[in-house]
């Protein structure tokens, strides 16, 4: 219970310091009225549009606006639309969070599968193709084996729809692919992880103390070598989530990708302000999770080294 | 004595990137019931791999027999199937590690693992295999409270005498014991050796003894084997060893261990180096070290005399014989 408290306080610091530099690198990126106003327009207007939007504040001030907005759950209106930004994100953020959760699962599920069977399979034929898969996966971008699958599966055998989140079958082709492509590198992360745990001395003293292969490999040794897996996860999730530009636009996916990237493009400020916060709350609580799921599985970390003799 | 543990002419190999490692060249001895036998030798000797063969856990580390017989209790170990493995290793012959510190999954208390071997082993309910492994524990003298810790959390003594706790857990015949005492400190090392042999009293186990340290293993063994480039040179009861070394190898080994703990001005030391296990061994192994090697002794290999119950495998031993 300590150790969780111990690390929400360590993800609230974190996103302070993300709120602060997403605040200044959006205002880094130029001067919103240009995008908003005729080139044309007086400076009066400018100037009247700068109050309205709040942009003639100090820096300071409009930092500690956007904290104490965001803090009640406000996360302002968007420039270019005037709607709230929590109700834009709202809209598109589950598209892409469920795609991402979805490729995860997947990629977990194959990457146990595939690297179990290569580590046990060591140096023989299984653990050659596990290796051949795992660099074709890491050498293929994502957006290019997309763009095949799509054209094989979906234009041409039409097995799969091609475009949209409308129906479970969609999610199909893309979870599966992301999926595929993620697990290539953990799979051989685990692997490697499992080997080196087989010829541990815990292993070697779990065999001779006569226990069967099964215990051998699922009790002891991969549950040892599953921490790993547990940290790439963390670190692959957060890949996904501000990956998705490039999958859905391959899918036509109606998720934030899009979304981020309009925004930008029309330095629409509290949206893309809104957009990047809701991605380091994303990542900061996934990793959070993956922290406490550890220590779950770790009595080293739950009980914290001090205890150590 | 019944003979409990026979291992005839036992050779074997690992194969490297180098070349063949010629580990074992014709290992024989014998273990009885109920007694604690030592194997001793520097490292490389073989004490570790004579070992792992007997558990059949050296074919994991790429070894391969290539002659010889490994019989225990009337069984040939080297045809038990898998079935048979998994009762043996544990049930019937157990292991204490050389290094307690690792050799506990770091993610289970030490009572699990306990409770585990136990049931691996007996059919029993959680229950009881919990009462039982408390039981094992107070024989051991750990603190009850002690075997709700995890590995991390306990002292490397305290570790030792888990791990001993989990070899005698299944009540098995044989005890193999590889270098037990090399991670203690010198104080705590004294203490285990004592339980050791106090256990052993008790369960009616009998101890193979692993050790490179002379006095370890004059301390509690009843019969000492001497081990060289991946053969026994000697074999004897601890008396007999100690006060009539006949072997070489064996004399120049108790010179250096200074058992008696005079004071000296220096520490005898072997001259030389033990062969290359990449070169096929012909004639004694130790013969380019030994003051008294004959040509013989480079040409073949001195096979097993016995007197007494006193074994040596040495050309000059030989020919003082013949002589009186």
């Amino acid at each position: 219970m300590k150790y969780a408290v111990k690390k929400l306080v360590q993800s609230a610091v974190i996103l302070f310091f993300v709120s602060i530099v997403i605040f200044l690198a959006v205002r880094a990126s130029g001067d919103p009225l240009q995008s908003l106003l005729d080139p044309r327009a007086s400076d009066a207007q400018r100037a009247a549009l700068s109050a309205k939007l709040g942009l003639d504040k100090p820096l300071i001030v409009q930092y500690g606006i956007f904290v104490f907005d965001a803090l009640r759950g406000d996360l302002g209106n968007s420039h270019s639309s005037g709607r709230p930004v929590l109700e834009i994100i709202g809209e598109k953020l589950p598209g892409t969070v469920v795609l991402s959760i979805m490729a995860l699962l997947i990629a977990i599920l194959f990457t146990l599968l595939l690297g179990t069977l290569a580590a046990v399979k060591k140096n023989r034929a299984a653990d050659r193709i596990v290796a051949v898969l795992s660099a074709l996966g890491q050498s293929f971008p994502v957006f290019f084996v997309g763009i095949i699958a799509v054209q094989l599966l979906g234009v041409k055998l039409r097995i799969f729809p091609i475009s949209g989140a409308d129906t479970p079958l969609h999610y199909v082709l893309p979870g599966v692919l992301l999926g595929l492509c993620v697990s290539s590198s953990m799979a051989l992360v685990l692997r490697n992880n499992l080997l080196a745990e087989l010829e541990s001395d815990h292993v070697k003293f779990a065999r001779l103390r006569g226990l069967n292969e099964r215990s051998v490999l699922f009790r002891h040794a991969l549950r040892n070598s599953f921490s790993t897996v547990l940290s790439l996860s963390a670190f692959i999730f957060a890949n996904l989530i501000t990956g998705s530009i490039v999958i859905e636009s391959v899918f036509a996916w109606p998720g934030i990708g899009e979304l981020s990237y309009q925004a930008i493009m029309k330095r629409d400020f509290p949206l893309v302000q809104g957009i990047v916060l809701i991605f380091a709350i994303l990542i900061v609580s996934l990793s959070l999770l993956t922290d406490i799921l550890h220590a779950a599985l770790d009595p080293r970390i739950r009980l914290g080294k001090e205890e150590m003799q | 004595m019944n003979r409990l543990l026979w291992v005839e002419d036992l050779s074997g190999h690992i194969d490297t990137p180098k070349g063949r490692l010629h580990i074992l060249n014709g290992v024989s001895f014998c273990v009885h019931e109920n007694e604690c036998f030592g194997i001793i030798g520097e490292s490389g000797s073989g004490k570790t791999m004579t070992a792992l063969s007997v558990l059949r856990y050296a074919e994991r580390l790429g070894f391969q027999i290539d002659a010889g017989a490994i019989v225990f209790e009337g069984e040939d170990v080297l045809g038990f199937n898998k079935r048979r493995l998994l009762h043996y290793n544990g049930g019937r012959v157990a292991v204490i590690p050389q290094d307690p510190m690792t050799s506990l999954d770091p993610l289970f208390t030490a009572e699990s693992q306990l409770v585990e071997t136990l049931r691996t082993h007996k059919k029993l309910t959680v229950k009881q295999a919990k009462a039982q492994a408390y039981a094992i524990a107070e024989k051991m003298r750990i603190a009850p409270e002690k075997l709700k810790c995890y590995p991390f959390q306990l002292s490397g003594g305290m570790l030792q005498r888990i791990v001993g706790a989990a070899a005698i857990a299944c009540h098995p015949k044989m005890i193999i014991a590889d270098e037990p005492t090399t991670a203690l400190d010198v104080t705590v090392q004294l203490q285990y050796l004592k339980l050791l042999r106090d256990i052993q009293d008790e369960y009616g186990a009998a101890i193979v003894f692993i050790s490179h340290d002379m006095h370890a293993v004059s301390m509690i063994c009843d019969r000492i084997a001497v081990m060289y480039a991946g053969r026994i040179v000697e074999c004897a009861s601890k008396n007999g060893l100690l006060r009539n070394p006949r072997h070489p190898y064996t004399r120049a080994l108790i010179r250096s261990a200074n058992l008696s703990g005079e004071v000296r001005g220096k520490y005898d030391t072997i001259d030389g180096v033990p062969p290359d296990p990449l070169a096929k061994p012909v004639g004694c192994s130790f013969a380019d070290r030994c003051p008294h090697s004959m040509p013989r002794c480079f040409a073949e290999t001195p096979p097993k005399t016995t007197r007494d119950d006193h074994e040596v495998c040495c050309w000059a031993c030989q020919k003082d014989e013949s002589k009186t």
